[in-house]
């Protein structure tokens, strides 16, 4: 019987390599847009925020903003709901506590960082170098998992509080 | 017997109609979004939640090819978890004995010294080199503890020898990516134990740098009374075996364990080491003439290099790792050879008469000691190549050799430094293995194929092959079906080896099914349904020989764990039932001899203002028959069911702008209740009680 099982399974290994590839970039847009989630209970935003809503906002082209509607749906933060926005050009950006810097922005960050200076906005990147150029934090592929760094200097400037266990588990560069 | 035939035929026909049945499922996009919605992960929890156990490549715990349980930092400060044995004792088909020295045990029904489940660190295996056995003293605390993955099932198809029916798998912290920073631990408690520990981790450019290092030390629990018990400790030894517990000598326990690790970083060279001392009296494990001059020392070296290389689609880790072992100790123990020396030497001594200390010490001593040699040693190469082919489709290759040389050990009467570098004529062996696993995910993640391999060939008892495959469905959003077939081995170790070339390893097969579920978004749980047979186990026909059994010894079970969360409350509930074969012993049959058929645990948690968790643990275990534990007597002994609570307040990560503090405060065996451990090794007391109430105090700062 377990021969035969095993004739099974190889059968079936060999029959399924044929079969389209797995998503991988949609499970990294996924864990990107929890992660953003996440970074909220881990920054405090000690004045000048929305007392009715959290707002995270999304800036250029990027597969984060279907799962990040998603998990808006489902969640709150600090019992707030939820809201992402979304804006094309740097000069659309409104008010709100995350703003997620996608790649295709790369050209306009020193825009967006003069425009966002002291409003207790915490950015988020997606690119190679946005952290140094500025951005609080960033993330990067390591091996098998996703890990993000962090600009202590940005996060200061924007005045915005974050815990050390924050610190501790990102890549302070 | 029936009953696990039928079970055994259904299981290639559940896989296959599982197969069928979930190939026709529809697709479902965003499955890993669901999970984390439903998981509600911590930040630390993202970045560990890294299984590596279960296939040596990363996968979600749902998903994993393999029965596994997760402890993560976060459950060990919540349960306040000091040691390895507190995880192991709340996992679902393990069975925790504690003699007060170092940890009996073993997995789902197949109970002894643990030497039948494997012990790693950071996927490096840490048995002990004499006897290939897991020696879980106090050396394994939680203090540098990141995650510890636990695998009830055979691991031999990846691991090799001796992963027959478990792998415990100690992910540390200084070791992760992820850890930055510095965390001091202090812990004080009753019976006089404290402990420090430091655990540090810096990133310097490409030059990654961190270690540990913890000194632990004990009176550990005041068994005066217990051993004193002629009834409950030493029934059936000649009472001129049992020592005299007075004011001249006491019983003592004092233990010292000191744990280190250092790994060096820098691009894709790494190096690193692991090490331990351990000290102890010995405890309760034996009936001694004197508690207070046994002893016994450990002396464990791991030193590790590698190269981790991208190839491409390619990742190829080539690892040297040198292994050194010492033990040395003093046993006081009566035999009758030299009580006839001392009779001889005192001619009218009353021959009856109870052994005086100066008696005890001039012809009772037992020194054994590999203290001022060079120590047994392992040198062992490992290459593994994990390669990913059109996203979906992955394959882990590798070989490994390994050169182990076991230095006899020196034995003595009245030497307490006995010098020895002989070698037994089996001391020396090579192994040589390769192994290659396959994994095809499809259909869009929902359907998870594993099949993989192992040839291991040993220079004393030849080559075995062992298999792995499981099939891992995901029907619906919330549901994993797993159907998982695995084969291991446990090799003879030197003893059982020595001069005796017929022996050979003791093999399992294992079948599993089991469904985790996420009911919604605060209940999960999941259930696993086991079927082991093992062959040719190896027992000891007389006391120093030791041949296969010739009875195929088969065990089933039901496992499973349940998580409730709801707001601040959170509970886990751990569950197993395990059969095995009746047991022919003294004239009688037995179901199931010093097996708990049934085993609960269950944490309750519940955090105040965000900020103060109260934890309450409780473990159930039914009364048992077990074998006397004086091997000199066939008779059984009943062991009434005990509930223990243990209590933990705890503080996680309280922030103080650079700096974080976590506090614990534990009491153990809260209602101070008495209850015993079978002796499910033999050769020593009837049974072994477990220690009282007991208090614990921890206090960590990081920053």
């Amino acid at each position: 019987m377990v021969i035969r099982y095993l004739k099974y399974l190889s059968l079936i290994i060999i029959f399924v390599q044929a079969l389209p590839a797995q998503a991988q970039e949609e499970r990294q847009s996924e864990l990107k847009a929890y992660y953003l989630y996440t970074f909220s209970s881990y920054a405090t935003w000690e004045d000048g925020v929305s007392d009715t809503i959290f707002t995270i906002g999304v800036l250029g082209e990027t597969d984060l903003l279907q799962p990040l509607q998603r998990i808006a749906a489902e969640k709150t933060v600090n019992a707030k709901p939820l809201v992402i926005k979304y804006w094309e050009t740097v000069d659309e950006i409104e008010s709100c506590q995350i703003l997620f810097i996608a790649h295709s922005m790369r050209k306009n960050l020193k825009m967006i960082t003069e425009k966002i200076a002291d409003q207790q906005i915490l950015t988020v990147g997606d690119s190679k170098g946005f952290a140094r150029q500025g951005v609080c934090l960033n993330f990067f592929i390591e091996g098998e998992h996703l890990r993000f760094e962090i600009n202590r200097k940005a996060i200061e400037q924007q005045d915005i509080y974050v815990s050390s266990q924050l610190l501790k588990l990102g890549k302070i560069i | 017997m029936k009953r696990l035939k039928l079970n055994k035929l259904c299981w290639g026909k559940i896989l296959c109609t599982l197969f069928l049945v979930f190939c026709m499922a529809p697709m479902v996009h965003g499955q890993l979004l669901d999970t984390l919605l439903l998981a509600e992960p911590s930040l630390e929890d993202l970045l560990a939640i890294n299984i590596t156990t279960a296939s040596r490549s990363p996968e979600a715990h749902d998903l994993a090819p393999a029965t596994i349980y997760v402890i993560t930092a976060q459950d060990i400060q919540r349960n306040g978890y000091m040691e390895l044995g507190d995880i192991l004792e709340n996992i679902p088909g393990i069975t925790v004995v504690s003699p007060d020295f170092f940890q009996f045990g073993g997995q789902r029904g197949f109970v002894g010294n643990f030497s039948q489940t494997i012990l790693m660190i950071n996927g490096r295996e840490v048995q002990n080199l004499v006897a290939s056995e897991t020696f879980i003293s106090h050396q394994f605390a939680t203090h540098n503890i990141k995650q510890v993955e636990i695998i009830n099932g055979p691991g031999s198809a990846l691991y090799g020898a001796n992963a027959l029916v478990g792998v415990i798998n100690i992910i540390t912290k200084n070791s992760s990516d992820d850890f930055n920073g510095t965390d001091i631990q202090m812990e004080m408690g009753s019976e006089s134990t404290w402990a420090a520990s430091i655990i540090f981790g810096q990133q310097y450019g490409d030059l990654k740098l961190s270690g540990s290092i913890r000194l632990y030390q004990s009176d550990e629990w005041d068994f005066s009374d217990f051993v004193s018990d002629t009834t409950h400790f030493s029934e059936g030894f000649d009472p001129r075996a049992r020592g005299v517990i007075d004011e001249t000598n006491r019983y003592v326990n004092q233990t010292m364990a000191i744990p280190l690790s250092l790994y060096l970083e820098y691009k894709n060279l790494y190096f690193g080491h692991e090490s331990y001392y351990n000290k102890a009296n010995k405890g309760i494990e034996r009936v001694a003439l004197d508690f207070n001059g046994q002893r016994d020392f450990r002396k464990f070296e791991l030193t590790f290099a590698g190269l981790q290389q991208e190839l491409g689609n390619h990742d190829l880790n080539v690892e040297y790792q040198h292994f050194k072992e010492w033990m040395w100790g003093v046993n006081y123990r009566f035999k009758d050879s030299l009580m006839d020396t001392l009779l001889a030497h005192n001619p009218g001594r009353d021959p009856m008469a109870q052994l005086t200390q100066t008696e005890i010490h001039s012809y009772f001593m037992d020194v054994y000691s590999q203290e001022n040699s060079e120590g047994s040693s392992r040198d062992r190469i490992d290459a593994n190549l994990t390669s990913t082919f059109a996203g979906s489709y992955n394959t882990i290759a590798g070989l490994s050799f390994e050169r182990l040389d076991i230095l006899s050990i020196a034995h003595a009467a009245d030497d307490l430094y006995p010098y020895n570098d002989q070698r037994r004529a089996t001391s020396e062996s090579d192994k040589f293995a390769l192994f290659l696993q396959m994994k095809k995910s499809l259909l869009d993640n929902k359907i998870h194929l594993t099949l993989g391999g192992r040839y291991d060939h040993h220079s004393a008892y030849g080559g075995i092959a062992t298999v792995r495959s499981g099939l891992v469905c995901q029907p619906f959003e919330k549901t994993f079906i797993k159907g998982l077939f695995g084969q291991a081995f446990r090799e003879p170790n030197i003893f059982e080896l020595d001069g005796n070339t017929e022996l050979t390893p003791a093999k399992i097969n294992t079948y599993e099914f089991s469904v985790n579920h996420h009911l919604n978004s605060n209940i999960k749980s999941n259930i696993v349904l086991y079927r082991s047979d093992a062959y040719d186990l190896i027992a000891p026909s007389t006391s120093f020989v030791f041949v296969n059994d010739p009875d195929v010894r088969s065990a089933m079970g039901l496992e499973g764990m349940v998580y409730i969360k709801y707001n601040r409350f959170f509970s886990d509930i751990g569950f197993d039932f395990t059969q095995v074969e009746a047991e022919t012993f003294a004239g009688e049959k037995y179901d199931a001899l010093g097996i708990y058929p049934f085993k609960l645990t269950t944490g309750i948690n519940y955090r105040f203002y965000n900020l103060l968790n109260v934890n309450t643990r409780l473990n159930y275990f039914p009364s048992i028959v077990a074998k006397h534990g004086n091997s000199d007597l066939d008779e059984v002994v009943d062991i009434a069911s005990f509930t223990k609570l243990d209590i933990n307040l705890s503080v996680q990560e309280y922030d103080f702008d650079i700096y974080s503090v976590s506090l614990n405060a534990k009491i153990s065996n809260a209602l101070d209740g008495t209850f015993y451990h079978p002796n499910v090794r033999r050769g020593g007391p009837k049974y072994f009680l477990q220690p009282g109430r007991q208090y614990m105090l921890k206090l960590s700062i990081f920053y």
